[in-house]
């Protein structure tokens, strides 16, 4: 009795450990879901290619908690289509921009892929509602790729810094 | 008080000109002394001899034998710790022929084999640095003991008359001027063969197997044979001496451990002359191939393609809700490993830095050799070196990762970015990490030391047995 007791509670303790897996892809989400949130998140962003895992690990942070997620955005797919967002630059004052509910999926869409995580950052905190997404990967270190750095890469030897870029005369 | 002012101005006159004198003789000594240092830098003295940057040649650094510990003998100019009372005779027996003054043999961890073919005035140069040139300092250096059999000094006597030859291999075919000074350089000053031609049995350098690679330390000292795969023949002369200045060479490999230590203390102050002296030199040694090699090491580049961003990046799911979670680093997998430890530095593509102060790890003779050792080695230990042109450190992992994810992140990095039939297992690096692999003689220690004891019984017998009959006959 007493060992059984200590065994469920090992078990107990033991499963965070057991969902520790890295998450691939989520398992309620349909290859076709998938497929359609990486072609929204290609149109949202403006751009031809995006890594499918990465798109398959943002609908899995975005979809938590939420069993509506993939009809959502479904949703936004057909509405974007109904107004004939075919480029991003026609997204402003059109109807899915006057729609809160959309406006605020694709931005939250928009905002994973270019900060590389979803939720909000607690500072000072070690528990917050973020999901990590990727970090070489997000879009917001692609503007100034080729004068700055991703934090933490290095992008020379050390103290490189000390020298002005050689682009800086064309910049 | 016109007296007392003239003598004091004869006085000041006279040491002015005693000065002159002296300084004279001066200049020709400090040209001396100034050579002696050239030589010294060259021969690389300074790598065993200096343990502390503060006490210049004070001695005391051990020297890890796979006997044992030898430690390095003070040779400053002190008279009670250092070579202070050597004549120049002692002086040059110690270096040519591994006898100290008091008559006791050095062991060979002293390359007096290859200073054997030191030229008369290459000693003479050396001793006038080390007795005028080098400060006294009367550091105490610890006894060298090693275990029996080899606490025997008097053996090596035996072992000299085997293997102490003229310092120098013999010349492949005739040497112009340059390419004598290169195998001077290369076999005297340098005793590169110390490291890169492997041992016999008895420790001796193999010299069927000239500068064919060794394992040294954990390291492998690679094959710098003009041999175009195991070699170094695809290498230009610009390409060697470069890398004998610098310690490394863009999409062909960095020194590391022993290497690094000679590019830093000797290789990096010697002139562009000698240093294409010693290319040339190498590019006449008779190439050896290893025939596991099939394709030069620095050629290699990885066969498997750079996993996803996705699988580069993993995410533990409980991070946010658990923050222990993420103090756990025990993983063994490779992707993830590179991902934390590598990949900051020589980027996750592995291709470094544009301007390869971290180097590419495609191309990279480190990766690409048939053997992991020197990955594992850097890994491990990290990379720490002074060259003509950068102070380059890679930090050291040995006491962040277990065997098993070095062997992780070294078979990743074999497969993605070097040769990848080479695979990795936490037990190659447990045998990398101990030193590599013992010498057989020291293997065999434990048994032979019983038949050594029976011959040296059987020699005394002889002898004893000879002399009473020679007093018998006479």
């Amino acid at each position: 009795m007493l060992v059984s007791a200590g065994l469920v509670a090992a078990a107990g303790a033991l499963l965070p450990w057991a969902r520790m897996a890295y998450a691939a892809s989520p398992a309620q989400a349909s290859p076709a879901e998938l497929d359609a949130f990486l072609k929204l998140g290609q149109r949202l962003t403006g751009r031809e290619h995006l890594p499918s895992d990465i798109s398959a690990r943002l609908f899995a942070a975005l979809a938590r908690g939420d069993r509506a997620f993939g009809e959502k955005v479904t949703g936004l797919v057909r509405a974007m289509d109904a107004a004939g967002i075919t480029d991003m630059r026609r997204f402003k004052g059109s109807a899915v921009d006057n729609d809160a509910a959309l406006k605020a999926l694709a931005v939250s869409i928009v905002s994973g892929w270019y900060l590389g995580y979803t939720g909000t950052p607690v500072g000072l905190a070690v528990k917050d509602d973020t999901q990590f997404i990727t970090y070489t990967g997000a879009l917001m270190f692609e503007p100034t790729r080729d004068v700055t750095v991703i934090p933490t890469y290095a992008r020379a030897g050390t103290d490189y810094w000390a020298a002005a870029p050689a682009s800086i005369a064309t910049d | 008080m016109r007296v007392n002012l003239t003598s004091h101005w004869l006085g000041r006159a006279a040491i002015v000109v005693a000065g002159a004198l002296a300084l004279g003789a001066h200049a020709q000594d400090s040209d001396l002394i100034a050579r002696g240092k050239m030589v010294a830098t060259a021969a690389d003295c300074a790598a065993c001899h200096t343990s502390d940057a503060s006490h210049q040649y004070a001695g005391g650094r051990a020297i890890g034998s796979p006997m044992g510990n030898i430690y390095a003998s003070n040779i400053t100019p002190s008279n009670s710790h250092g070579i202070g009372g050597y004549s120049e005779a002692q002086f040059a027996d110690a270096l040519r022929k591994g006898i100290n003054a008091r008559g006791e043999h050095l062991y060979p961890a002293m390359p007096y084999t290859a200073y054997a073919g030191l030229t008369d005035d290459d000693v003479h140069a050396l001793y006038v640095y080390f007795t005028q040139g080098v400060k006294a300092d009367d550091n105490t250096v610890p006894a060298t003991k090693l275990p029996f059999p080899y606490s025997m000094r008097w053996t090596m006597a035996g072992w000299n008359l085997l293997y102490l030859g003229n310092g120098m291999h013999p010349a492949q075919g005739s040497e112009d001027a340059r390419v004598a000074r290169g195998h001077y350089l290369v076999d005297t000053l340098g005793h590169c063969s110390s490291c890169h031609s492997p041992r016999t049995f008895l420790m001796a350098e193999d010299a069927s197997a000239y500068l064919s690679g060794a394992k040294v330390d954990g390291w492998i000292a690679p094959n710098i044979t003009s041999d175009a795969v195991s070699g170094i023949g695809a290498w230009s002369e610009d390409d060697i001496a470069a890398y004998l200045k610098n310690g490394h060479v863009k999409g062909k490999g960095q020194a590391g451990g022993g290497m690094a230590e000679a590019v830093e203390q000797s290789l990096s102050h010697l002139s562009d002359d000698d240093l294409y002296a010693m290319a040339a030199y190498l590019k006449t040694v008779r190439g050896i191939r290893d025939p596991n090699d099939t394709k030069a090491a620095f050629e290699y580049a990885g066969a498997r393609a750079i996993p996803a961003l996705g699988e580069r990046e993993p995410v533990r799911p409980d991070g946010a809700v658990d923050p222990e979670a993420l103090r756990v680093a025990t993983t063994t997998d490779g992707a993830t490993l590179y991902a934390g430890a590598c990949a900051s530095c020589h980027q996750p593509d592995g291709l470094g830095t544009q301007n390869q102060y971290f180097p590419s790890l495609s191309h990279n003779r480190a990766v690409g050799m048939s053997a992991p050792d020197n990955l594992v080695m850097a890994i491990l230990h990290g990379i720490d070196r002074k060259g003509a042109d950068l102070h380059v450190a890679m930090p050291a992992f040995a006491r962040d990762l277990s065997d098993a994810q070095v062997a992780a992140v070294a078979t990743y990095v074999e497969q993605h970015f070097g040769n990848p039939d080479v695979q990795v297992s936490a037990d190659t690096v447990a045998g990398i990490r101990a030193g590599g692999p013992k010498p057989l003689l020291l293997r065999l220690t434990p048994f032979l030391v019983p038949g050594g004891v029976l011959v040296v019984a059987l020699v005394l017998w002889l002898v004893v047995a000879m002399t009473r009959r020679r007093k018998r006959k006479a």
